[in-house]
C-alpha cells in the first residue's frame, strides 16, 4: 500500500521539523563551542602568565638549608601585655605566628580552592589594612553564635570601612574539611577574602599563641577575636563570645586604628620601620637582612643579575693511564701500553710473576703482578710480553 | 520541497549537530584539564623546582 500525496506532505513536514531541530542543536553546539573556546583561551593565558611569573621570580638565593631568620637590625617598639579588651598603644606582636602556613580558601567556598598560605603573606594580611582575626571551630557553639554579630557590624560599617578593615576567620582545633566548614557558616559570617584552617598536627597556631606565658594570646577556649593594626600587632582581643558591649568596644578601637592608618605624617605609628611590621622595607629583602614574615621567602627579582655558573675545572696534567683531549679533558687510554704505541716495549722486571707489585714494577712492565685499569686485562701481546689490553683485542 | 530533499536536509543537519556537539564536548574536556592545571599552579606558592638554589650554610 503506497501513501497518497497527503501522506507525503505529512512526512515532508516531519522531516523539515526534524531538520529544524537538528539545526537548532547544531547552532547551540557551535555557540557552546565558541564560549568554551573563549573561556579556555583565558585560562591558557592565565597559565602562561603564571608560568612566566614563576620562571622570572624563581631563583631563590636562600643561603641556609632552612628559610633564614636574621636577627633584626632595627629594634621593634616595646609590646604591651595582652589583656581582655584594649591592649595599649604598642600592642602585642605575633611574628612567630606569621611564619606559619595554613590551608587557605580564597573567594567563595562554593568553589573551594584549597591552597597553602603563610599567615604573614600579603594575600592573607595585606599592608595598610586592619584585620579582625577570629579563631573558631565547627564544634564551638559560641563561635557560631557571634558570627551574625560580626556580619551585622561589617554590613553596617561597610561604607566607611571599605577594604581598610578585613575579617579573617581561622578554623582551629578542628579536623573538619575547611571547604565544608566554611560553606556551612558562610551565610552568617562577614565576607572574608581569605579563610584559613589550621588542621596541622599539634595545632601550631594555638600552641604558639598560648606558649608565651608573658604575652598569652590564647587561653584554651574559643572563640578568640584579635584585632591587628597596620603593623600586624594585636591591639585588642577577646577570649570569649563577644557581647554587645565588647562589640561596641571593638568598633571603637577599629575606628581608632583606621585613624592611625590614615595618619601618614613622618614618624607616625603606621609609617615606622622595623622587622615584623608587615611591610617589606629597605634591606629586608636582601640575604643579609631578610625578614621572612614581612617579605616572604627571599627571591631573586627579575632585574637582578643571574648568578655566574661555576667555571669547569680543566685539568692541566692527566693522571697515569689517561691522555688529554683537545677540549681539555682527560680520557682513559684503552690501549694499555704506551710502549706498544711507540713500538718500543718496556723491559720486563726480573721479579715479574712473583705475585707482588714490587717497587719499580708498573702495570706497563709487569701486568701479571700490577693490576690493569678497569676494562683492561693482562694478556700476551705479539712480542711475547704480557700487557694491559682491551678484553677481546688480539695482541700484536 | 519534495520528500527526497527534506530527507537529505535532515541527514545534513543531523551530521552538523553531531559534529558541533561532539566538538563542544571535546573542548569542554580540554577546558576542564586546563582549569585543573591552573588550580595546581595557583596552589604552588614557591618557585618552580629545579630553579631553587641553595648555597650552603647561613652566614
Amino acid at each position: 500500500m503506497t501513501g497518497g500525496p497527503d501522506d507525503e506532505t505529512r512526512r515532508t513536514q516531519v522531516y523539515i521539523w526534524t531538520a529544524l531541530f537538528n539545526l537548532f542543536l547544531a547552532l547551540a553546539g557551535i555557540g557552546l563551542m565558541l564560549w568554551i573556546f573563549i573561556a579556555d583561551r583565558g585560562v591558557r593565558e592565565d597559565i602562561a602568565r603564571r608560568r612566566a611569573e614563576q620562571t622570572a621570580c624563581a631563583r631563590r638565593v636562600i643561603t641556609a638549608p632552612q628559610p633564614m631568620l636574621v636577627d633584626p637590625t632595627e629594634a621593634a617598639p616595646p609590646q604591651d601585655r595582652p589583656r581582655e579588651g584594649y591592649f595599649g598603644k604598642q600592642g602585642t606582636e605575633i611574628r612567630a605566628a606569621l611564619r606559619l602556613s595554613f590551608e587557605a580558601l580564597r573567594g567563595k567556598s562554593s568553589v573551594p580552592v584549597l591552597e597553602k598560605l603563610r599567615l604573614g603573606s600579603p594575600e592573607v594580611l595585606p599592608e595598610k589594612t586592619i584585620h579582625v582575626v577570629n579563631l573558631w571551630a565547627t564544634w564551638c557553639e559560641p563561635c557560631r553564635d557571634e558570627m551574625p554579630d560580626f556580619k551585622a557590624m561589617f554590613a553596617r560599617r561597610a561604607a566607611d570601612w571599605g577594604a581598610q578593615v578585613r575579617f579573617l576567620p581561622i578554623q582551629v582545633k578542628d579536623e573538619s574539611e575547611p571547604g565544608k566548614a566554611y560553606s556551612d557558616i558562610e551565610r552568617i559570617m562577614p565576607a572574608a577574602p581569605v579563610k584559613l584552617a589550621d588542621r596541622a598536627l599539634g595545632n601550631p597556631l594555638t600552641t604558639l599563641l598560648e606558649s608565651d606565658t608573658d604575652r598569652t594570646l590564647f587561653k584554651g577556649g574559643l572563640p578568640v577575636t584579635l584585632l591587628l593594626d597596620c603593623n600586624r600587632r594585636v591591639r585588642w582581643g577577646a577570649f570569649k563570645q563577644l557581647n554587645s558591649g565588647s562589640l561596641v568596644d571593638l568598633e571603637r578601637v577599629v575606628d581608632q586604628l583606621r585613624a592611625e592608618l590614615e595618619d601618614t605624617s613622618p614618624g607616625s605609628w603606621c609609617t615606622q620601620s622595623w622587622p615584623g611590621n608587615g611591610r617589606c622595607e629597605d634591606g629586608e629583602n636582601t640575604p643579609a637582612g631578610h625578614v621572612l614574615e614581612d617579605c616572604g621567602e627571599l627571591k631573586r627579582r627579575p632585574q637582578d643579575p643571574a648568578v655566574a655558573p661555576v667555571a669547569e675545572v680543566v685539568p692541566v696534567e692527566c693522571p697515569e693511564g689517561s691522555e688529554a683531549t683537545p677540549d681539555g679533558r682527560c680520557k682513559r687510554k684503552l690501549r694499555g701500553n704506551l710502549g706498544a704505541a711507540t713500538g718500543t716495549p718496556p723491559a720486563q722486571s726480573a721479579t715479574c710473576g712473583n705475585g707482588a707489585c714490587d717497587g719499580g714494577e708498573t702495570r706497563e712492565t709487569c701486568c701479571d703482578d700490577c693490576p690493569c685499569d678497569a676494562l683492561l686485562v693482562c694478556k700476551a701481546a705479539g712480542d711475547g710480553h704480557k700487557r694491559c689490553m682491551v678484553k677481546g683485542l688480539r695482541g700484536g | 520541497m519534495n520528500l527526497k530533499v527534506a530527507r537529505l536536509f535532515v541527514l545534513f543537519t543531523g551530521f552538523l549537530a553531531l559534529c558541533s556537539v561532539g566538538a563542544a564536548a571535546l573542548l569542554g574536556l580540554r577546558l576542564r584539564t586546563d582549569r585543573a592545571v591552573w588550580h595546581e599552579l595557583q596552589r604552588s606558592d614557591t618557585c618552580a623546582q629545579g630553579e631553587v638554589e641553595r648555597k650552603g650554610d647561613a652566614p
